[in-house]
């Protein structure tokens, strides 16, 4: 049918069927800012337009309800490529990040002020309820509001947009706005399904609904015959390639366990078969007609089951080492097992046992344990469960992939696009230089976009048809066959003096990494490792172990291991502190580190090789507790006034990384344009992160030079050079630094050719703004423009390019404490959150803005974790929540009443300007915090995620 | 899907009649549309918006207040004219972009075990004025229309809009599907909960009735405690 209505003021004819949902329509017809994330679930907000003058999804309206209505999109909040004061504000305010919804939060704001010039703050709430938002949390939209109000009513912004740092800097630690914010809140096509022209072709993956089963047969003679399908791929045409889908660094600490398509499948929801077909009907109606012989097997989902002698076996192939193999290796093969095995090759041993489906393991420590808790006038023992949650990013896996030029071209959205690049040249057997990956603009990663999970297939198939294939996971997909956090056991006994010192820690944390090892060793080692060492306790000691199991994947999930080890040591922490009388923060403040103290702990916590022995550097951790017991009245009980309402405190302290020092690398090439302006070719992947501004604020202070004259090209295969990538909190510290090196080596450069140029020696030259050389000698200048002009001229000396490239074995560590206070209904059991304060020292913040609202984003995650999120599976390992509303992912209306972020001012030694991670360190604090604070409102401790009414009423004797 | 356009009341009456289980009313969509709703791929939507009103009203005669089956869950909120209990109840639909399309008369007809406004209505005594498939216009009842498992299409909703009743409801997060809504007003309590039927009485523990089950929302008893002390004061 086709249907007219009047779309952004324009007669517009939409055509389609009538049952069609009007956001198909629209986004096929160009309204890309009309976006889907939930699949029309009715949840995410993503396809928001107003229609007819109200807000509502739509992909919960049929076509022919479009006849003559007026609809507004994204695209009219902008004319002729200008941002409207509410998208400019969203910019300035640092809310845009990953940005797959923002174009529609700028409508939604845009349309309140409209109907409320004034809103009050429930106002903005209530429109905003049914918008989700991950990356950047809720709160600065609130500021963003209040910037659009002051630039309509005063022509200007009179409100602090965040603190400002180092006051001799320009832009880095100046909110300045993201450089491509524009470009993402106006809604440009620049995600991945943006690039996909019509007449693509789909990939399509049916699934195993069995979570353990061997493959007897797959026949898909009848598929194949389907008019429309090009290829149909399974594990009896697939590579016999192994290979592991944890964008990590080569060699992986993660076992190769898998092949493309296995003849056994290991958790609901594996790849059974692959179905490249002209578009998505026909891909579904051939896997219909695929029929596959399954041979089930008992399956394991949980650490203890997968450990019990004689527990079915996720992993029984043919165990290879790349390195390190055991003397024993032939004799531990030496087992009767099925062929559909397959193998699991490790790159260097992590401690793995296949045989009792042990993927990793590790052990170590400091000190004399029992020595430690021989000294203790208490000590405390308890166990902690984290649960599987899902990072859900509001723009799915995604991948588009052709040839071209007989090359391989691969739209990503991806963390890591080397990565990306080394195991689709493995998977495909081709060489590197015939793939070119393009990291897009990614919507939203958290870590799962570390993960190959979708770019692998996408693009073999693709090699191997010659079509331009596009995939694309359902949100249901999104939950059972991708990434989770790796759900952990941690048990920590921790004994303690009467004064509060801390003699020993012990921890043992059993993790499950599901059906492949990705991260299976880095993940729970991270729990670990950016958790003791937060401890200046003289007897620690470590054990874990990671088991194979049969639920869906887990991986890497922004934070890694560390908030199931914070949330184990911190409760364990105020157990004790209660048990020896002693007030929590006096126990914290005893027993944290402090600058210089040698973190001997580190030495056998490296990723599977020995680890980096540092000094603590700059630390920001005693100010944060500080001021943060003063903003929360530590020690000062509260009292609701309501006999069924508690009120409780607790806070955390916390830390992370940045980067992974002695594995990481970072590369960036500068080049001085004809004109004077300046390409960074930065090998870091920014992921809504901020990274790109980093970048070019980095080559701003050092060139001298404004921002509109510096372009930063990032996460291109071909264009940049090699950047390990987006994860472990090392984009500003290593691709930074990176971008740092090349920029200073561009200095050195235009400095010489200067000298050259204007007969100066080059130590009376310096560069000056708005991009020049000055002569201090004689008060010559030169501009870049005229410099790089006759540098390329017929007898110049060539374009100006300098090359960075950054490692270190520095380690920089953010530190931080978090605090919350609740109120428990103790009745109920229901929780409500007061009050949120996260205290974190990032060294300089070279986006402050930014960075306070990714402090925003993740401790929103985190309490997501804490309280209400988790996948469950029935008996058969079948997700039943896989969607968002049954999951369980927080909204506005679930934000603490009094939120806010406050960054400590650190200088960093080692960090381009003294900068230091961010956001992964923002996960960490809450779910300790906000245990600490329910047992202080109601005196019961909460073990296991999600801390739910449920759980509480059940501690608390009611039923 | 294939979707129906009937004429007239009495049209659409009688496609659902001949459309047997497949045939749903389809009014503002939210429950049928949405990932996981009731709509199938081969379900026939009989689009019955155009033939319903939505306007918001109070007699002026007998003083009741009339709500028209297609006002939105918004329209209602928005509403002086409501009482309090149902604004809130309103409210349990979290989502703003939803209670704009979310019509009552759909959010009843629905008859899901977590409606947000099903306990609400039938402790506030909310007449239904429906037409039967057969094309009869009647009035029943809330609690008759659910526990008949009606499929007449509801018109309008008349009530007292001087009433006043408490309403709760407990669910894991703002936006998960509730484990329990409970309502009362005047000695009537009716009770929602999650992968149970409803139930409707004149006294405290009518839940009882409930055949409490376990699900992810909840442990049977933790709901069936929930539904225990709600009214307790």
């Amino acid at each position: 049918m086709i249907v007219k209505c009047i779309i952004n003021g324009k007669h517009i004819s939409l055509e389609g069927n009538e049952c069609d949902r009007l956001r198909d329509v629209l986004f096929s017809s160009g309204y890309n800012t009309v976006r889907d994330s939930d699949d029309g679930e009715g949840f995410a907000g993503t396809d928001t337009i107003i229609f007819n003058d109200k807000l509502v999804y739509s992909n919960l309206i049929p076509l022919f309800r479009a006849e003559g209505a007026k609809i507004r999109t994204a695209e009219g909040l902008s004319e002729r490529g200008e941002l409207n004061y509410v998208q400019k504000a969203m910019v300035a305010s640092g809310v845009v990040q990953s940005a797959y919804n923002s174009p529609t939060v700028a409508l939604v704001l845009t349309w309140l002020l409209e109907k409320k010039p004034n809103p009050t703050k429930d106002d903005i709430k209530n429109v905003l309820s049914g918008i989700f938002i991950r990356d950047a949390g809720y709160e600065h939209l609130y500021l963003a509001l209040k910037l659009a109000r002051e630039e309509r009513d005063y022509g200007e912004y009179k409100s602090e947009i965040a603190p400002s740092f180092r006051p001799e800097l320009k832009v880095i630690g100046k909110p300045t706005g993201k450089v491509d914010g524009p470009s993402l809140v106006k809604g440009e096509k620049v995600f991945v399904e943006d690039k996909v022209p019509e007449g693509s072709y789909v990939l399509h993956v049916l699934r195993s609904p069995y979570a353990h089963a061997y493959i007897k047969s797959i026949d898909t003679t009848k598929a194949e015959k389907l008019e429309g399908v090009e290829a149909i791929i399974t594990a009896f045409n697939c590579p016999d390639v192994y290979y592991m889908q944890a964008g990590q660094g080569n060699p992986e600490p993660s076992p190769h366990d898998r092949r493309l398509f296995n003849k056994k499948v290991r958790h609901v929801g594996d790849r059974v078969a692959g179905i490249v077909a002209k578009d998505m009907s026909v891909a579904m109606k051939a896997a219909s007609l695929i029929k596959v012989e399954y041979e089930p097997l008992d399956a394991v989902f949980t650490v203890e089951e997968a450990e019990k002698k004689g527990a079915p076996l996720v992993h029984n192939g043919v165990v290879e080492y790349r390195s390190g193999a055991p003397e024993d290796l032939d004799k531990y093969n030496n087992v009767k097992r099925d062929e559909r095995e397959g193998k699991v090759v490790y790159q260097f041993p992590l401690g793995g046992d296949i045989h009792k489906n042990l993927a990793a393991s590790n052990h170590g420590g400091i000190g004399d344990i029992e020595k430690g808790f021989a000294e203790a006038d208490a000590i405390v023992e308890d166990t902690f469960q984290t649960s599987q949650v899902q990072c859900t990013p509001l723009e799915p896996h995604v991948c588009y992939a052709k040839v071209e030029n007989g090359r391989l071209v691969i739209h990503a959205s991806t963390q890591v696009p080397y990565h990306v690049r080394r195991i689709v040249s493995w998977v495909c057997g081709i060489p590197e230089n015939m793939i070119h990956v393009i990291k897009e603009r990614v919507g939203g990663g958290y870590g799962s976009k570390q993960d190959i999970l979708v770019e692998d297939l996408t693009a073999y198939a693709a090699w191997i048809t010659k079509k331009s294939v596009y995939y694309r996971n359902t949100r249901a997909e999104e939950f059972y066959a991708n990434s989770t956090r790796h759900p952990m056991k941690v048990h920590v006994k921790m004994g303690g003096k009467k004064d509060g010192t801390i003699t020993a820690i012990y921890m043992e944390v059993k993790a499950n990494t599901g059906p492949y090892g990705n991260h299976c060793l880095t993940v729970p080692m991270n729990s670990c490792s950016k958790t003791l060492p937060l401890f200046a306790v003289d007897n620690m000691y470590y054990d874990l172990e990671v088991y194979y199991t049969n639920t869906p994947p887990a991986g890497a999930y922004q934070g890694y291991g560390t908030p199931k080890g914070t949330y184990g040591l911190m409760m364990t922490m105020a157990e004790l502190s209660e048990k020896l009388g002693v007030d929590y923060r006096t126990m914290v403040e005893k027993n944290h580190v402090y600058p210089g103290y040698m973190l001997n702990i580190l030495k056998g916590l490296g990723e599977g090789r020995e680890g980096n022995v540092v000094p603590v550097g700059s630390c920001g951790l005693d100010e944060a507790i500080k001021k943060g017991c003063e903003m929360i009245n530590w020690g000062v009980k509260e009292d609701s006034g309501d006999p069924d309402w508690k009120i409780g405190k607790g806070f955390s302290m916390i830390m992370q990384g940045s980067g992974l020092p002695g594995l990481d690398h970072a590369e960036a090439i500068c080049k001085l344009e004809t004109d004077g302006s300046v390409i960074l070719n930065s090998g870091g992947a920014d992921i809504g992160t901020g990274l790109d501004t980093i970048s070019a604020k980095i080559v701003s202070e050092i060139l001298k030079l404004p921002l509109s004259r510096i372009t930063v090209v990032s996460g291109d295969t071909d264009s940049c050079a090699f950047d390990t990538g987006a994860y472990a909190s090392s984009g500003t510290f290593f691709s930074g630094n990176a971008s740092r090196v090349a920029t200073e080596n561009l200095k050195t450069l235009i400095l010489k050719e200067a000298s050259l140029q204007l007969g100066e020696k080059e130590e009376d030259l310096e560069l000056r703004e708005p991009g020049e050389v000055y002569s201090s000698r004689s008060g010559k200048s030169i501009s870049y423009q005229e410099l790089s002009h006759t540098a390329i001229s017929g007898s110049g000396r060539g374009q100006m390019i300098a090359h960075g490239s950054y490692v270190t074995t520095a380690s920089s560590v953010p530190y931080g404490a978090h605090f919350a206070e609740v109120a428990v209904n103790i009745k109920t059991g229901e929780v409500k959150l007061r009050k949120f304060y996260a205290l974190q020292d990032a060294g300089t913040p070279i986006n402050p803005e930014i960075a306070l609202c990714q402090m925003y984003g993740a401790v929103m995650k985190s309490i997501g974790h804490s309280l209400y999120e988790g996948e469950i599976l029935d008996k058969d390992g079948v997700c039943i929540n896989a969607n968002f509303t049954d999951y369980g992912t927080p909204m506005i209306l679930d934000a603490p009443d009094d939120f806010k972020a406050v960054l400590i001012d650190v200088n960093d030694s080692d960090g381009p300007f003294g900068a230091k991670s961010i956001s992964e360190i923002a996960c960490n604090g809450a779910a300790p915090a906000l245990g600490i604070a329910i047992h202080d409102a109601c005196g019961v401790w909460i073990k296991s995620w999600p801390m739910t009414s449920e759980k509480i009423l059940k501690a608390l004797g009611k039923f | 899907m294939e979707i129906l356009h009937p004429k007239t009341i009495e049209e659409a009456v009688k496609m659902m009649k001949e459309g047997k289980s497949k045939s749903l009313f389809l009014s503002g969509g939210n429950d049928i549309l949405r990932l996981n709703g009731e709509g199938k791929e081969n379900s026939i939507l009989l689009d019955v918006a155009p033939l319903l009103g939505k306007k918001i009203y109070k007699d002026k005669e007998s003083g009741m207040v009339h709500i028209g089956a297609m006002a939105t869950l918004e329209d209602v909120y928005e509403s002086r004219l409501v009482p309090s209990i149902l604004r809130e109840a309103c409210l349990f639909c979290p989502s703003f972009e939803r209670r704009n399309t979310s019509t009552i008369g759909g959010n009843v007809g629905a008859m899901r075990s977590d409606s947000y406004l099903l306990s609400t209505l039938s402790v506030l005594d909310v007449v239904l004025k429906i037409v039967t498939l057969d094309g009869d216009e009647r009035e029943e009842s809330v609690p008759s229309y659910v526990k008949n498992k009606s499929k007449a299409l509801i018109t309008e909703f008349i009530f007292d809009g001087n009433k006043k009743g408490r309403t709760k409801r407990f669910s894991r997060s703002s936006e998960t599907h509730a484990a329990v809504i409970a309502s009362e007003c005047e000695g009537r309590y009716a009770y929602s909960v999650s992968s149970s039927p409803f139930v409707y009485g004149e006294r405290k523990d009518v839940y009882d009735e409930c055949e409490f089950k376990s699900d992810i929302e909840g442990s049977a008893e933790y709901k069936k405690y929930l539904c225990s002390i709600v009214f307790e004061n």
